[in-house]
Order: structure tokens, then C-alpha cells, then sequence
């Protein structure tokens, strides 16, 4: 299902929760190839082929803490990233672009890591209830912003 | 520094965790008193994790990096507490008791770390020696 495909709502607030996530995507330096991605709320790092591998793989690594700390008891947002990595994200959003909706999911798969300093969008996650599980996660990504790198001004971008 | 996904399994191990791999999914599993993280294995047990990532993992459980990648398991919060003496230029680690966690001072110090609490490093134990409460 491509990212972005499907408007998630709750149908029931007592048996969905929904959750907005920020999620920040870097090329590797260090493991070429390699985009790593970062969700804030949960402060979950993991990393993919690609850009649009990189959020997947995010949506699958927020889904599984949840869980478990959903099942544990425990408050997932205790996880929070510290202050340093949202500054961050602070100083970028003045400065990215935001990139068209209808060119997503070309720009997550074909974006190169010397084209851009990062990927950022507030992805959301929900967890339909079963009983006495959370599981099912699905994810959609309304908006997703590109910072810094030669790739803001090419016309994908536009 | 990336680190090999199999060698990340060992150190995890190595500082009380536990690690499950996927049933579904492209994500190990490591959990610390019910406390999980997860491990991207998209390319199976070669898989190499970024750099990013590792801080990412011991931030979480509160490790300290460099002996997490080390293999010296990630914490000295249930053992002792950690301490610098500027005066050596090293970090010490308190145990209770009168013990010293000598892998930090023999990591610091560029020689081969030894296991905790071993005493077949020399310069390890000249410095156990010089610390206060030791001397005679």
C-alpha cells in the first residue's frame, strides 16, 4: 500500500488509538546506501534501503514499542527524544520544502543521499484494539518535507 | 562506527538484555525489564546498523556507548557508580565495596580491557594501588 494512500481515522476513539509521529530520515553516513530514520515522539531509531524504506521500517519499529509498552503498562510517550534532536527539527522546518503529494512516493524511492541533508513528515500510526493486544498497525504519512541539498530545487520537489 | 547486526546481538547480550528475532516484520527485538527496542535486520544477521542507530540504542537504556560497543555490557547503575578523576585523566568506576572496574581504566588507557575486576593488567592495578582509599 503506498504511503499516503489511505485517510486513517478512528472509527471508534475506545478502539483505535492514533498517534502523530515525527519522523526525521538521514542518509547514513556511515553504512552507504543506507537511510536512517528517526521517530521523535518515541525517540525509535532504525533505518532502510531507501527513504521510503527508512519510514516503513520506522512505522513497523514505532509499532512494535507501542505495543509492548502497551502491554506493559507503560507510557510509550516517556520515550520522548531528548530536546537536541527536536532543536533540530525546529531549525528545519523553516527552511524545507514541502514536497508535492502526488510526487511521494517517487521522491521517497528515487531520492538520492547526496540530494538531500533530510527527509522529515509527521507519519501517523494507529493501533486497532483486539482484545487484550494492540496490533495492526497501519501507516500513513499526510505530509513529508525535504531539507537542505541540491534536490529543494529540483523540479520533483516542486 | 557501523556495527554488524550479529556483533550488535553479542553486546546487547553482553549488557543483560534480551534479544528475540523477528516472528513477522524486519525487526529483531531487544528488552531490558520489560522495556523493548528494536534492531533493523532488513538484510538479515549482516545487516550493518548505523552509527545514529547504536546512540539511539543505548540511549534508551541508558548505556554507555563506548562500553556497549566494547562488549562490557552497557551500565555500572546496578553495580556502582561511575566517577572521573581528572588527576588520572581516566574514568573510574566505584563498586560497592573497595573493588574498581578496571576494563574502563585499561579501555581508557589503550591497553587490551580486561573482564571486571581482573588484576592481570599492570598498569590497572599500579592504579588501584595509588587510589586513596587503598593506600596504606
Amino acid at each position: 500500500m503506498p504511503i499516503g494512500a489511505k485517510t486513517m481515522r478512528p472509527e471508534s476513539e475506545t478502539m483505535t488509538r492514533v498517534y502523530d509521529l515525527w519522523v526525521v530520515a538521514k542518509p547514513a553516513e556511515d553504512v552507504p546506501g543506507e537511510w536512517v530514520a528517526h521517530c521523535l515522539e518515541f525517540d525509535v531509531v532504525t533505518q532502510g534501503r531507501n527513504a521510503r524504506h527508512a519510514f516503513e521500517m520506522a512505522s513497523e519499529a514505532v509499532a512494535m514499542v507501542i505495543s509492548d509498552d502497551l502491554k506493559a503498562s507503560r507510557d510509550p510517550s516517556l520515550r520522548r527524544a531528548p530536546k537536541s534532536f527536536w532543536d533540530e527539527l525546529y531549525a528545519m522546518i523553516p527552511r524545507a520544502k514541502a514536497i508535492d503529494p502526488t510526487n511521494r512516493e517517487t521522491v521517497l524511492e528515487t531520492v538520492k543521499a547526496s540530494e538531500v541533508h533530510a527527509l522529515f513528515g509527521q507519519m501517523q500510526v494507529a493501533f486497532r484494539a483486539i482484545p487484550e493486544n494492540y496490533g495492526e498497525e497501519e501507516l500513513n504519512v499526510p505530509a513529508l518535507w525535504c531539507s537542505g541539498g541540491a534536490a529543494t530545487d529540483a523540479a520533483a520537489f516542486s | 562506527m557501523s556495527m554488524r547486526l550479529r556483533d550488535l546481538v553479542k553486546c546487547a547480550k553482553a549488557a543483560g538484555a534480551t534479544v528475540e528475532e523477528p516472528t513477522r516484520g524486519s525487526h529483531w527485538k531487544v528488552t531490558v525489564a520489560s522495556k523493548s527496542y528494536t534492531i533493523p535486520c532488513h538484510n538479515g544477521i549482516k545487516t550493518e546498523v548505523s552509527d545514529i542507530y547504536i546512540n539511539g540504542l543505548c540511549r534508551c537504556f541508558g548505556w554507555d556507548r563506548h562500553r556497549f560497543i566494547n562488549g562490557l555490557g552497557g551500565s555500572d547503575v546496578a553495580r556502582g557508580s561511575s566517577t572521573t578523576d581528572s588527576s588520572l585523566g581516566v574514568a573510574i568506576v566505584h563498586f560497592p565495596g573497595d573493588a574498581f572496574g578496571l576494563a574502563t581504566l585499561c579501555s581508557v588507557g589503550g591497553a587490551t580491557a580486561p573482564s571486571w575486576n581482573s588484576v592481570s593488567c599492570p598498569r590497572c592495578t599500579a592504579l588501584r594501588s595509588a587510589l586513596p582509599e587503598n593506600a596504606e
